[in-house]
């Protein structure tokens, strides 16, 4: 102790000097008030690189003509952009105006969160931007934003590889063109496009005359023709390498690997100066004469709500009385609808040649003509067959449903071009569980030391290695029911794709009366108050005393104050939301409906992913499997860390703590990309062993794999510190003693090592299953839920539900509610086995 | 993995031939498992200094071209009033880690001491209300905790983010440190007790110096919270001046792609601290880790 002198000598001073310093700095933190009547307008977006530096120098020239408005630009990551600007703009700590795709405006919309901008914008006004941007930013006979730019594919070629005359313009030209041309032992494509996003897949959708909802407006999935459209692609995916995302299209494209591409107008920005390529429309069906029509996206410039331009006031200007605040979001509305109109009109220009966005506002690119910059030259190539496009284009619905629709969309096409999860899966799964579970419970018995009956234990021994003896046949079974006959037939894909659109749609929320709910409240209250009392006589007739209660205070009153207020009562109105329904902007007392949902799965079955049960399986699943496998490893390779004569010791330590010191979301991604299918660093490495590739994320087992292998190699270092430090305490002799008494190395570990180290480790391996249960960044960033959302655990589903499922709150409270109750019984449960094990 | 088999077969012979026979596949053990181990982080530095590299792709690990670009690129980002926004995002990243490091620590190691020596009424409750707050899933709270940060008028500030990182890494803190007192005898403490000293003497004079391995972690853990945590902070921040360095290396991952080379080189620039931090302590890592397995 040599080194705490400073402490020991100074110790009042040196922590007054601490807290002093404290204080001193959150007072200079807080942030400084804005004087009135500054308009200082928020604006929000989630452009990158080109998009971004146009959008900066459009504002720029705002504010030079408008010296009395300041425009500030925030740059929100796209993640996050859509919880962050729900969850301000009501509460006053939003944007003025932001940029966003179109698919929100019903959703939020109807939540209360955007503007009407229809009076704002008359009709000669509106005329100049392309009609097919302003309907999709309509909504109920109301527009919502100004339209800004559009996003709708095209087909880009490379001209090295394909010649302008020969770009194919019907559907059985391009297929023909690509089973000639796609070879992939030299990795040369014909066509790849990202063909399990369902917004890539809609050209070949609306080209069949595909559709989402019937006359009426309800879902309606399974039609002939939309199944057509996913057999057509399906007969493309045979010829591109399956697993590509954005940024591998990219590479091949650029690398001269492929020769013709579909993706939208961002993908110039990301092209390697000096390729020579082309961009065509996309090709006439053969089957039906139909242009093949893709979904276009409207991006729109929005304003926030008068509800939360008003709350936003209210925060910011607090002196102002209710009249004024009213006029000054008058003036604000003013200066933003200018704002808004200038970049969509006056900015467009700008916004074409730096940003190569494909503007809404027509008249900017007559422009383009007079303008003799190379970047005005380039677009005045490209502009025209991207407008021509614009014409063969279906705006994607924006209805509030759409988003999870969308997804349970794409999960079908997967499945019928890759394949997902088979019937068996489920009821395998279950057993498999089952058995491990089974397996587990009787080796803590056999190895439970209070257990005296020799032959009791024998028995336990013989259970347990019988349960994991038959789980493996179980394994081997579900995965060659995998395998390719996995995949589905678009009909039954669309089928199950519609009775899923029916669960995921909010059902309407009835208002309950909230009375007899208070009561049992009441009631469950005053319970506990009996109790509470009791125990306090109950510790008072033993006689224990209190003795230090004043001494205590100081040294837990600011931890547990904080907990309180941090994160206790945060936990308690979540809780309360799972009582609630979140509709058009409200909460709605709905009682027990959100779990009585909850547990009835709706209208999917029991053994759909979809559904809490089967999920709740995989979670189960997910933590026995991480947790044995951290601990196993873990306590491997402390044993042979801590042998003394092993060498350069310290060395291998340091490296193997290296997956704890990264960041999660970090590395997350890297095994992402590492797992796969066709360029995956994992495959790559089978390959040379002479396996085949492995389509990881298009099957349970193997996805499930791919999320395990990721965050065991998370995790392991965790236990491995923990068992070093544990074995720290353990003393040597015990084990050289039984060795001098002849025991092998086995029975030094079973009989000595182990229950030696059993009881420290306890508390980390059951913090640690809490953690797996919850290990929400893995799951989230890995798999992503694939195949078919069967590897999604209980907090992904929940999350999904808050926040890519029309928000719903109260249901994702429930399901968040359910989880808590889960672990705190998993942890009442082991502290009774444990109290048992030492009894 | 094969995990017990593998050592020390007869340890009462230790003859010559057996010792090297062992040295030679505990390190081929260890070596393959630490390649294991550093495959995905060479990929990440790969990915920074090539230009137009994608995540896991191909599995070589030699570049085929070297540039600094990326890094070049993250570190010297300006805003349009030519705000060095890098400069002043990792300045947020270390105020918000130090401060919550400070604070953390030292709401720690008060209430892990109070857990541990004082009897009080509510010690059993609150410790297992600590051990309960791990059960919660971060879903429910974000809204909740959002709202309540803006009738504090937290929102967008420092002060903010660092209450609720120091209180969230608090409970496994309280517990790690809450075991390690356990193991501190008590008779120390009473001499000094009966000599006349306060507790809060007793505790910075005799506890806390004993207690340095477990301060350690309590320190790097509040420090890992607060500088790895990125959705709360994407939520509460509203300026890109106030995003905190995760933040901005989030701003990378777009809609319609990642730009790779840029995400792998702010990884790096976000990891090194943690990693060095890790490095420095990890003598004490070993000790200090009790996760409270000592029952008191």
């Amino acid at each position: 102790m040599k080194s705490t002198t400073c402490i020991k000598h100074h110790p009042k001073r040196t922590l007054g000097l601490c807290l002093l310093q404290l204080v001193a700095f959150f007072l200079c933190l807080f942030p400084l008030e804005v004087s009135a009547q500054d308009i200082v307008l928020d604006l929000w977006h989630s452009y990158q690189s080109r998009e971004e530096s146009a959008l900066k120098s459009v504002v720029r020239d705002f504010e030079a003509q408008n010296p009395d408005i300041k425009v500030s630009v925030l740059q929100v990551p796209e993640e996050s952009f859509n919880n962050k600007a729900f969850t301000a703009i009501p509460r006053g700590s939003g944007p003025d105006v932001f940029i966003r795709a179109h698919d929100i405006v019903g959703n939020w919309a109807d939540n209360k969160i955007i503007a009407n901008l229809s009076d704002d914008l008359p009709k000669d006004e509106r005329d100049k931007f392309h009609p097919t941007t302003i309907e999709a930013l309509t909504y109920k006979d109301a527009l919502y934003a100004v339209p800004l730019a559009y996003k709708s594919t095209v087909l880009f070629y490379n001209r090295d590889l394909i010649d302008d005359a020969h770009v194919p313009d019907t559907s059985d030209d391009l297929l023909s063109y690509i089973e000639k041309n796609t070879n992939f032992e030299k990795q040369k494509y014909g066509l790849v496009y990202d063909n399990t996003s369902f917004f890539f897949h809609g050209a070949w959708f609306n080209g069949y005359g595909g559709s989402l909802f019937d006359e009426d407006g309800n879902v309606h999935l399974a039609t002939t023709e939309n199944a057509k459209s996913f057999e057509f692609a399906r007969k493309l995916s045979q010829y591109q390498p399956a697993g590509l995302d954005g940024a591998r299209i990219k590479t091949l494209f650029n690398d001269g690997q492929v020769a013709m591409v579909i993706n939208g107008p961002w993908f110039m920005a990301e092209l390697r100066d000096g390729l020579n390529y082309g961009v065509h429309i996309l090709p006439i069906m053969s089957e039906t004469g139909r242009r093949s029509a893709p979904f276009v996206t409207a991006e729109g410039i929005f304003m926030a709500n008068e509800e939360g331009a008003l709350a936003k006031i209210e925060s910011q200007n607090a002196n102002l009385s209710p009249e004024a605040r009213v006029a000054f979001a008058q003036k604000k509305r003013t200066a933003s609808l200018a704002l808004m109109k200038f970049i969509a009109e006056q900015g467009a220009y700008t916004r074409v040649i730096e940003g190569r966005q494909m503007v809404a506002f027509t008249p900017a690119y007559d422009q383009l003509s007079n303008d003799t910059r190379p970047e005005a030259a380039f677009m005045r190539s490209v502009a025209p067959t991207f407008l021509k496009q614009l014409d063969n284009t279906v705006p994607q619905s924006n209805r509030p449903e759409m988003g999870s629709l969308w997804a349970t969309l794409q999960n079908a096409l997967v499945k019928s071009l890759y394949g997902g999860p088979s019937g068996e899966t489920p009821y395998l799964l279950f057993l498999f569980l089952s058995l491990i579970v089974c397996g587990f419970v009787f080796l803590a018995k056999s190895t439970n030391p209070s257990v005296v009956s020799q032959q009791k234990n024998t028995l336990h021994k013989v259970l347990c290695a019988a349960s994991f003896a038959l789980s493996i046949p179980i394994l081997v079974w579900m995965s060659s029911v995998q395998g390719s006959n996995s995949l589905v037939d678009a009909m039954t894909a669309l089928t199950e794709a519609q009775s899923r659109a029916s669960t995921l749609k909010a059902p309407p929320a009835e208002e309950a009366n909230p009375g007899p709910y208070l009561a049992i409240l009441g009631g469950l209250l005053t319970i506990g108050c009996i109790f509470a009392l009791r125990a306090l006589k109950k510790h008072k007739a033993k006689n224990i005393e209190y003795t230090d209660n004043k001494i205590a205070i100081p040294f837990v009153a600011p931890a547990i104050i904080g907990m309180i207020v941090l994160v206790f009562l945060p936990f308690i109105v979540g809780a309360g939301l799972s009582f609630f329904c979140y509709q058009n902007g409200e909460f709605v007392f709905v009682g027990l409906q959100n779990f009585a949902r909850l547990f009835s799965t709706g209208s999917t079955s029991f053994l759909d992913s979809m559904s809490f049960y089967f999920t709740f399986v995989v979670t189960v699943l997910w933590t026995i499997t991480n947790v044995a496998l951290h601990v196993g490893i873990g306590m491997a390779l402390a044993l042979m860390l801590r042998e003394p004569w092993l060498k350069l010791k310290g060395l291998y330590r340091v490296l193997l703590i290296v997956p704890w010191a990264i960041p999660n979301y970090i590395t997350a991604l890297i095994w992402r990309g590492m797992f796969n299918a066709e360029f995956g660093a994992i495959n790559n490495i089978l390959a040379s062993f002479g396996f085949d590739k492995i389509n990881w994320y298009s099957e349970f087992l193997t996805s499930f794999a791919a999320n395990l292998t990721t965050n065991t190699w998370l995790g392991f270092p965790f236990m491995m510190v923990v068992t070093l430090g544990a074995l720290q305490a353990i003393p040597r002799d015990l084990e050289d003693a039984a060795a001098v008494d002849g025991a092998s190395a086995w029975q030094r570990f079973r009989h000595v090592t182990f229950p030696l180290l059993k009881p420290a480790l306890m508390p980390s391996v059951i913090l640690g299953s809490i953690w797996t249960f919850n290990a929400f960044n893995i799951i989230y960033l890995v798999s992503k839920g694939d195949p078919d959302g069967s590897t999604e655990i209980l907090v992904t589903e929940a999350y999904k539900w808050a926040f890519e499922r029309q928000y719903q709150y109260g249901y994702a409270a429930a399901y968040a509610m359910v989880v808590f109750a889960i672990l705190v019984l998993y942890s009442k449960l082991t502290q009774f086995v444990l109290e048992d094990n030492k009894a | 993995m094969s995990k017990q088999k593998e050592w020390v077969e007869q340890p009462g012979a230790l003859n010559k031939r057996d010792m090297i026979i062992r040295q030679i596949v505990f390190n081929a053990i260890l070596i393959i498992v630490c390649l294991i181990v550093l495959y995905p982080v060479l990929w990440v530095i790969m990915m920074a200094i090539t230009p137009n590299e994608i995540a896991g792709v191909s599995s070589s690990l030699i570049p085929q071209q070297v540039t600094f670009d990326n890094f070049i690129d993250v570190v010297s980002r300006v805003d349009d009033y030519g705000n060095h926004l890098f400069l002043h995002q990792l300045k947020n990243s270390v105020l918000v880690a130090a401060i919550t490091t400070a604070l953390g620590v030292l709401l720690a190691c008060t209430a892990a001491y109070g857990f541990s020596r004082l009897n009080f009424v509510g010690r059993q409750l609150g410790l297992q209300a600590f051990l309960v707050t791990q059960m919660f899933p971060g879903v429910v709270m974000t809204i909740p905790l959002y709202i309540l940060l803006g009738k504090l008028g937290l929102l967008n500030s420092i002060v903010g983010l660092v209450l609720v990182y120091s209180v969230s890494a608090l409970p496994f803190c309280v517990w790690n440190l809450k075991g390690y007192f356990d193991t501190i005898p008590k008779e120390l403490e009473e001499a000094a007790i009966v000599d006349g000293a306060s507790r809060i003497r007793i505790f910075v004079t005799i506890v806390l110096p004993l207690a340095r391995p477990a301060i350690a972690i309590t320190a790097l853990f509040s420090f890992m919270t607060a500088w790895n945590e990125f959705i709360l902070a994407a939520t509460l921040m509203n300026s890109e001046l106030a995003y905190t360095l995760p933040v901005a290396l989030k701003q990378y991952v777009g809609a319609q792609s990642v730009q790779y080379g840029l995400f792998a080189a702010g990884a790096i620039i976000v990891s090194v601290p943690i990693m060095a931090l890790f490095f420095a302590l990890q003598k004490h890592l070993v000790g200090g880790l009790t996760a409270g397995g000592v029952k008191g």
